[in-house]
Parts: C-alpha cells; structure tokens; sequence
C-alpha cells in the first residue's frame, strides 16, 4: 500500500460527496477552458487576418481604445510612406455593419490600388475595378450564411453595393467581413478623409523593430506596433481577455470553498481515525499531507473531467451550425497543462485548513470522538 | 541495574472541562520485558496513566521520561510511538476503510520506506496472529476476537519495545478474551519486550508479573507476584 492509495480510501468514503467535488472543480476549469479558448480564439482571428494581408506594423490614433473609431487623417498615409524602410502603406478604414436586416459584421474599407488588395483570396468573381465604387467583396463564411454569391445586391444602410467577389482568409473574422472600397465605405459611414488604421509593409521584415521606432519617432499622435502585439494593445481584445480571466478566477474561487467545504467536512467525520494514526505515531506533519494528498487527487481528477468538458464544449460550440464561422477557439497543450498544474494546486490549497485542523487535533479526544 | 523503561514522575492530570482530577500525583515505573497490569474501577485514571506513558496525553504536572529522557513535544513522542510503543485499544480502533493487510501497514509509513517491505512484514504479523486468511477483509467483516487480533498485529508493526493495551479483552466475551490474553502473552514471552495492560478485571490483571491499582488517580497498591 502506498501513501496516495490511503487518501484514495478516504476520498471513497464518501464517494457521491468526492464525485460532487470533482464535478464542481471540473466545472470550474471547464469554464476556464471554455472562456479563454473563446477569448484567445478571437485575438487569434485578428492576428491570422492582419498577417494574412502582409502587415508588419499597425500604426492607429495614439490613446485610442476602440480600434473601429475613425479618427485619422487619411492624407497621413502618403507622409508614412516616406519614412525609410515602409515599402507600401495603406490607409484603411474599419466599421462594424449591421446589413441584410440582422446581420453583423467588420466592413474594410480600402484604398484603390494598395497592397491589400494582394492579399484576398478570390473563390468566387473578381476584385472591384479600377474606380469602381459601387462594389463589395464578401467573406466566404458570410456569403455561405447570407446565401450570396457574386451579382447579388448587398442591403447595406445607405446603400446597396453589387457583390463583385467572395474571398476567404484563413481567420474566422474575416471569413465573415466584407472588404469595400474605401472611398465607398468612407461615404457610407459619413467620413470622407478619415481612416482607422495604417498598415504598413516594411522593406525587410528583419528590420521591423527599427522602422517601428522610425515611425513612432515621426508621428508621435500614432501608435505604431508589430501585428503580434496588436492583440495586446487592444483594449477591446484586453476586455475580453479580463473578462474571461475574471469569470474563470469567480468559478476557481467557488471551486476552492467546495474543496475546503468537503474535506473540512471528511476532518471532522474522520476525527477518530486521524486520532488512531496519531496513536501510532503518524506525526502531524504526515496526517497534514494525507488531508493535502486528498486535496491534490479532488482538484487532479476535476481538472482532467474539466480539461475534457472544456474541451469537447469548444469543439460543440464551434461545430453547431448557427456559430460555424462565427467563433473561433484557440487552446493548445501547454494551457491545458498549466489548468491541470492550477487546478491541482487549488485542491492543494483548499485542502491547507482542513489539514492544519487536523493536524491539530487532540489525539486523545480525537480517539474518543463519536 | 538497567534503568526502567518509562518513568511516571509525580504526574498529575486535571481536566479542566469537568473539573476533575483524573490522576493526582502518581510516581509509576515500567521495566524492561516485564508484564504489568494496571487496574482499577471505572474513572479511577488508569487510561489516563496509560495515554501519559505513550505521551498521547500531557501530564499537568509532573514529567514522563522514556529510557531516561524526558519528552516534551508532540513530535518527540510521536517518534517514539512510531517506532518504540504498540498500542492496542479495547475499541479496537481499526481504519474502517482499509483491509487487514492495509491495517497492519499503517503505522510502518515512515520507518518501513519500500512498499514491497512493509508489505511483506504485514503478511508475516497476520501469520503470526492466525489472520493470513483473513488479509483481503475490512474490519467490519471481522469477529471481535479476529479484531483485536488484528490490531495486537499492527501494534507489532514496527518491533516495538513495549506494547501497551487499554482493556483489550473489554469488548470481548470471556472465551475470546483468554485466546487474545495468550496471544499477547506468547508474544511478550517468545519475543520479549515489555506488557503493559490495562483492565479492570481482576483475572486479566493477576496474569501480570506485577499489578498496580489505582482508585481515585491515585495508586493504592502495588504489588510483585
């Protein structure tokens, strides 16, 4: 017999209150799973779609913190293109649409000629022509929902620009955004001149940090950074973020008080039996680490049971049809593996008080308990 | 002369929860491979004396010295109980949850390292009480007499120099009580080491080589046969 296997005796006392326990953690670090996969998933997205259009640096409105906000000067482009090491700079414009009456989504608007444009992917029609403005391109996800395909008018509130093209990314944001020109979309959205963000292409991508610098030298109302920390700087993405973190701390938190509520509970029910292994000799340290191993296999087996939850919820999430191309989950090996690590130390630390109790425990009294 | 191997020293113990004395001023001595039994009426602070001997309990006053040294923590006595004192409870006192092997391994974590040893010793101790066909089973599948057998085997567990039992034969009938008296018996012969009962019956304590009597947590009488 092994020391771990006592614990598991204990833990089998009471085996519907250890299975409710192991329910309450797996449910807590399902939540986890659930909440950040989703938040990640959807920085993610946004990271596949910024490279995938070959941009190296985002330049937006320095202090800015909704990405969508026009507020820039479209004409700054021309000046950023000068800056040694931009290759190309484009000047886009980004809004979130509401059109074909319940239908939401990001619209880009581009400009004319610009280096995006390289970047589309064309699985139906074509890219809108040279002055061409009363066109869009749509996302394939998009054109799969709406049922659309290249001729179609597209409602939009203003107008109802003809589907020239539909494109696919490898994110599923842009799966289901629509590209216009930017002339177009600035009409649209009453802001001629204006633009959200500049994307900008630099000479040798070895040397993105100095162009970086160069820029945030040059224009000190921007905000310029690569795109792999755009989803750090965006405090639209940091809310998300924050909010699946806090959801997960409350649920983690609810996880500690039901360890700590049922091995309290298994002290107080074992007080005879912690007072006979003290009469053997067991020292308070030992009886303390049984309580600690018991705590440790509740919060282990929860995280396993909610590993597989969380998991198989993400997987059930992103294959029903109503949220197919909508959202996106984003969790790998290593972040399963610090929630075990986290969750198993949770039952660790939710079983402290329990074992110091028992630990302090009168052996004598203990042995008379009834 | 060999020192005793636990010294009672005027100890006293007042419970201050029903205000009483259970043991006033008590000097008591327990040599080496020796029988003695303790005995009184009920309350008269027998189990008390036994509970200060293996330091499960504190003296109010007074000190409690094994082989000449006194002990003063929990820690220092737990040591001591590990690996030098077999208890053995009229209750029995066994982990409901664990079978008899798993019993008797209990209080070898942490002097028996491997699993395979301790195992292996368990298996000799159920042999050597009449259990072996009995390993697989809980305590509640178990007769009172087999109970107690089993906890005689864990008190052995760690070859200790002294086993101490709180009325074992209390909760058995009179034919059971005498095999586990013999039992005990023939392990303080064959194996020497040190007995110390506890009873209030008159016919377990004059099996003893030497009967003390408390009455009132005060000795009365002691006497070598």
């Amino acid at each position: 017999m092994r020391f771990w296997t006592l614990a598991i005796h204990n833990l089998r006392r009471r085996p519907l209150r250890s299975l409710l326990t192991v329910l309450g953690i797996a449910m807590a670090v399902a939540c986890l799973v659930v909440l950040v996969g989703l938040s990640r998933g959807l920085e993610q997205a946004w990271l596949t779609n910024l490279h995938a259009r070959g941009t190296h640096l985002l330049a937006i409105q320095k202090g800015t913190v909704d990405l969508l906000a026009a507020s820039l000067d479209a004409g700054l482009g021309e000046r950023i293109g000068r800056v040694e090491g931009v290759q190309a700079v484009a000047g886009a414009l980004a809004e979130l649409l509401s059109f074909e009456e319940d239908f939401n989504a990001i619209a880009e608007g581009w400009p004319e000629g610009c280096h995006l444009w390289k970047s589309v992917q064309l699985v139906q029609g074509r890219l809108p022509g040279a002055g061409e403005t009363n066109a869009v391109l749509l996302g394939q996800s998009a054109a799969e929902t709406l049922r659309k395909r290249p001729g179609d008018l597209l409602k939009l509130w203003g107008g109802t620009p003809v589907i020239v093209g539909v494109f696919r990314t490898s994110g599923v944001l842009g799966n289901n955004s629509l590209i216009l020109p930017l002339a177009e979309l600035q009409r649209l959205q009453q802001c001629p001149g204006k633009v959200t963000a500049f994307h900008i292409r630099v000479n040798r991508p070895e040397e993105t940090a100095a162009v970086q610098a160069r820029l945030q030298t040059a224009f000190s109302n921007l905000s310029v950074m690569p795109t792999e920390s755009v989803a750090d700087n965006n405090q639209f993405l940091r809310l998300i973020r924050a909010m699946a973190w806090s959801f997960s701390v409350v649920a983690g938190v609810i996880a500690l008080v039901v360890v700590l509520n049922t091995l309290l509970m298994s002290v107080i029910e074992q007080t005879r039996e912690i007072g006979i292994l003290s009469a053997v000799g067991w020292q308070t340290g030992r009886i303390m680490a049984l309580i600690l191993w018991e705590g440790l296999l509740l919060g282990f087996f929860g995280a396993l049971l909610g590993l597989g939850i969380g998991v198989g919820g993400l997987e059930g999430l992103t294959s029903l049809p109503r949220m197919q191309g909508l959202i996106e989950a984003e969790v790998n090996a290593r972040q399963l593996l610090e929630v075990l690590v986290a969750a198993t130390l949770l039952g660790v630390l939710g079983s402290l008080y329990p074992a110091w109790r028992a630990a302090r425990l009168d052996p004598v009294e203990a042995l008379q308990y009834e | 002369m060999t020192p005793s191997l636990i010294i009672a020293e005027r100890v006293s113990r007042h419970y201050t929860t029903g205000r009483c004395m259970a043991l006033r001023d008590v000097s008591f001595h327990v040599d080496r491979n020796e029988h003695v039994a303790i005995m009184g009426p009920s309350g008269s602070g027998k189990s008390t004396l036994l509970h200060l001997l293996c330091g499960l309990d504190r003296p109010s006053t007074g000190s409690v010295q094994f082989e000449g040294q006194e002990l003063r923590t929990p820690s220092e006595w737990a040591a001591v109980r590990a690996r030098r004192i077999g208890f053995v409870f009229q209750a029995f006192n066994l982990l409901p949850t664990l079978t008899a092997r798993q019993n008797v391994q209990v209080p070898m974590f942490g002097v028996i390292a491997k699993a395979q040893d301790r195992l292996r010793r368990a298996d000799e101790l159920l042999a050597r009480v009449g259990l072996t066909d009995r390993a697989g089973h809980r305590p509640s599948q178990l007769s009172g007499g087999e109970k107690q057998r089993l906890a005689i085997a864990r008190s052995l567990a760690n070859k200790p120099d002294v086993i101490l039992a709180d009325e074992p034969t209390g909760n058995l009938d009179s034919c059971t009580s005498n095999e586990i008296l013999d039992l005990l018996e023939d392990i303080h012969c064959r194996e020497g080491g040190t007995l110390v009962i506890v009873t209030h019956d008159a016919s377990v304590a004059q099996r003893a080589k030497r009967i003390c009597r408390l009455k009132d947590g005060r000795i009365v009488n002691e006497k070598g046969l």
